[in-house]
């Protein structure tokens, strides 16, 4: 089919469809080169607007068109509507930049940010008019591989893959795409692929795999021209990582092991990586990330730099740690913005040991009345409910803390102006390489409890609590710890039509119902499966550089309620992360 | 100072909406490295403001902005250093420095191309058109109660040539007609449906600035 046509057909559809603006490509700093001899396609298995905001991608596409031979083309999730568009006129998935289809990539790349995308990933595979099954793929199919942190445990998705990549493609990805560049021929590309470390190749089931650690963490990878999206993104403003890998030890947080160590930026490279960025962008806001922003140890002197700069500009801190000192930098740094987030997790000091969140009730209380006294007229605090060990007094630790924090309110509030409370309590879902890896999540009935008992306990006046969906929570339990039985799980749900299983008016329960009995058990007997600590765990092959050792040690104080240190401060806990040039890397 | 921005949105960029459209032009302007305007009071916005909304998948060949920037610019480099940041699809016709009432209250009519499938015959049914004294369309809207309006009160001048209809529609204080309203209305006396292949809006008409008139 010539080129021509397809796009004809193609705008013929998007004349019909919702926010047509999704498919068209074409934003600033889009790359497009039409003479690049191999094609890689990278995808996030969700909608446009949620896709583009990723930085990972935005890492990847400059990383890969940064190579003379190679283009790199965009694809998302298409929305039910437009995907059922193109199955009726027959059209294949595209790539946005040049409208190609997706099959004649050499490469395609998927993230896996989240469990609940992946029944968009046989969604995407399926338009593409890629087998979904590996082993079903012919000479010119695209090789398939995954990467993200989702793919810590690359089980459940296992056989849909041609190889799953493990850690930060900084540099270890160059390899994979090294192949690509100079091996024609999908055999003989999967059998080089074989070789890389990094690289988990289901095919051979279950082989011992590392995870890459971009040690440099260099700021040559940072990228200036981020493609601009259409104003339908949920973030829309500059970004500079300024650090890497959280050694705080949450229990709970997969990020805070699967990118350890930490390294830092330097304060002049974090301002000109975020200098570059707002001139290539034009936006008027930098965000400046990380996993917890007010660790970085060059924080003061980044901002006082920028703002020096730039004085007008918005710099945004998300991720802080509970306490004055991050509440009075948030303030500081943007004048802007009305509301500031909190996240305690947990509400009680029993809990928060449990968790290794070592924060105080005293600090909670500073850091609420600090944010109040800055000015804020919003305050929300995130929690977590269903925790390991979790008793009456840890949910009713959270109503009182909201009440606590409008009291707060009441009391230094300047003038007594209006202000709002926002409490919001996620549902705990273990996760693969953490401490908490072997405990089920609580039940869906313990849960319905619990909220039932917030929504009755919490003072709606100027407090509003939100509570997450359980059906999407105890179906990412279900996933997360999946092993590769839950493959075929995954693709009987669907093949009954679930897709974009995270949007609560898309998500179909039937369909996760029914795949899930077909197999013999149930979304809640998965999400809530223990493991017993001499259990081969699915994910056991995959070496994060963090030893077991360690993890059922945390664990083991997670029982005793006893909180670990921060190795940064506190001394080595011997994690197994750091070796060779891989260590901890602070700038002060 | 104000400036008058024409241009044509073309190919793929069409399938922008309106708010899109307007945040794809203010991007440009700062990569561009300008300084855009802020409205005064209490949520300070850009001051730009686009003549005509154009529907999802309408093409333009000279849409109309203003838009405030700081600072005195010649012009031509506006022109020419917002071509270059501006998405695949959107183009600079011109830029002029805009006096008077902003475009957006001076819109007087917009001409459209509407290119149609020959499957009606095109020249009888306009004949029929430019004789009835009225032609009505019910328009439909989510949420909303059907609507029978007559077109015929909005449509100055209507024209056809193989595959295309050309047509002025006049913007009134009661509102307006879409053009593919007008080429369904002028079908529907044929008793026919069109088969409409491409919209494009090629001209904005301004009212004359009164003598005198200030912002």
């Amino acid at each position: 089919m010539g080129n021509a046509l397809l796009e004809d057909r193609i705008e013929a559809v998007l004349g019909t469809v919702q926010k047509p603006s999704r498919y068209i490509g074409g934003e600033a700093n889009q790359v497009r080169k039409p003479h690049a001899t191999s094609l890689v396609a990278l995808c996030y298995p969700d909608a446009y607007e949620i896709g583009i905001s990723n930085q990972a991608l935005q890492i990847l596409y400059g990383q890969v068109n940064g190579r003379e031979e190679m283009a790199a083309e965009r694809v998302y999730c298409p929305w039910p509507d437009m995907a059922d568009a193109m199955r009726r006129q027959r059209l294949p998935l595209f790539t946005l930049e040049s409208w190609r289809p997706v099959r004649e990539a050499d490469l395609l790349g998927i993230t896996l940010q989240a469990e609940l995308t992946y029944s968009n990933v046989l969604e995407v595979l399926d338009l593409a008019g890629i087998p979904i099954r590996a082993a079903d793929r012919g000479e010119d199919d695209p090789i398939v591989v995954a990467g993200g942190p989702s793919a810590s445990n690359p089980a459940p998705l296992a056989p849909f893959f041609d190889a799953v990549f493990m850690g930060e493609s900084e540099r270890a990805f160059d390899a994979v795409l090294d192949v690509i560049a100079s091996v024609p021929g999908r055999a003989a590309r999967l059998a080089r692929l074989a070789e890389n470390p990094y690289l988990y190749m289901p095919s051979q089931r279950r082989h011992p795999v590392e995870r890459a650690v971009y040690a440099d963490f260099a700021i040559d990878t940072h990228p200036a021209r981020v493609v601009v999206p259409y104003s339908s993104a949920i973030f829309a403003r500059a970004s500079v990582e300024v650090m890497r890998g959280c050694t705080r030890g949450c229990r709970f947080c997969h990020a805070g092991t699967w990118y350890r160590p930490v390294r830092e930026r330097s304060p002049d490279e974090v301002v000109e990586a975020g200098l570059a960025q707002l001139g290539c962008t034009g936006y008027d806001e930098l965000s400046m990330t990380s996993l917890a922003t007010s660790d970085y140890t060059g924080i003061v002197p980044a901002i006082e730099k920028i703002k020096s700069r730039l004085p007008t500009l918005h710099l945004s801190l998300p991720s802080n740690r509970v306490d004055t000192g991050p509440v009075a930098l948030t303030a500081a740094a943007n004048a802007r913005q009305s509301s500031i987030t909190l996240a305690p997790e947990a509400a009680t000091q029993r809990m928060r040991d449990i968790i290794c969140k070592t924060i105080t009730d005293e600090m909670i209380e500073q850091a609420i009345e600090a944010a109040f006294k800055a000015g804020y007229t919003s305050l929300k605090m995130y929690f977590m409910i269903g925790l390991p060990r979790e008793t009456h007094a840890e949910v009713q630790g959270i109503v009182d803390l909201g009440i606590k924090a409008r009291e707060i309110g009441r009391r230094v509030r300047p003038g007594g102006g209006r202000f709002s409370v926002h409490v919001s309590a996620s549902n705990f879902v273990p996760k693969p390489h953490t401490p908490f890896q072997w405990e089920g999540m609580a039940s869906r009935k313990q849960l319905e409890a619990k909220q039932a008992y917030m929504r009755r306990a919490m003072p709606t006046r100027q407090i509003r609590l939100s509570l997450h969906d359980l059906r999407t929570s105890m179906l990412e339990g279900a996933l997360a710890r999946g092993g590769e039985e839950t493959a075929d799980v995954i693709e009987a749900a669907w093949r009954g039509g679930a897709r974009f299983d995270a949007w609560s008016e898309m998500h179909r329960q039937d369909a996760w119902d029914a795949a899930f009995a077909a197999a013999g058990t149930s979304v809640d007997e998965q999400a809530t499966r223990e493991f017993g600590e001499w259990d081969e765990l699915p994910w056991d092959h995959v070496r994060s550089g963090i030893s077991k050792e360690f993890l059922l040690d945390e664990w083991g104080q997670s029982r005793a309620e006893v909180a670990t240190g921060d190795c940064r401060w506190d001394g080595c806990t011997d994690c197994g992360a750091c070796f060779g040039p891989v260590r901890n890397r602070l700038v002060n | 100072m104000t400036y008058r921005i024409t241009f044509a949105v073309t190919g793929r960029a069409r399938f922008l909406s309106h708010l899109e459209t307007v945040d794809a032009m203010l991007g440009a302007l700062r990569r561009a490295g300008y300084d855009i305007a802020l409205s005064k009071g209490m949520k300070p916005r850009p001051v730009i403001s686009l003549a005509l909304p154009r529907a999802v998948g309408v093409q333009a060949q000279a849409d109309l902005a203003d838009v405030a920037l700081h600072g005195d610019h010649d012009p031509a480099e506006v022109a020419e250093r917002l071509d270059a940041q501006l998405p695949h699809g959107i183009a600079v016709v011109a830029v002029e420095p805009a006096e008077g009432p902003k475009a957006a209250a001076r819109v007087d009519a917009a001409e459209y191309e509407v290119e149609v499938e020959e499957d009606v015959d095109w020249e009888r049914a306009l004949r029929a058109f430019a004789a009835a004294d009225s032609c009505e369309v019910v328009r439909t809207a989510p949420n909303k109660p059907d609507r029978t309006v007559d077109v015929t009160r909005y449509c100055s001048s209507i024209e056809h040539e193989p595959g295309l209809l050309r047509m002025l529609l006049r913007m009134t204080d009661a509102g307006t007609a879409r053009p593919d309203e007008i080429a369904q209305a002028v079908a529907g006396l044929e008793g026919r449906t069109a088969t409409i292949k491409r919209l494009v809006r090629t001209r904005i008409a301004l009212r004359p600035q009164p003598v005198g008139a200030r912002n």
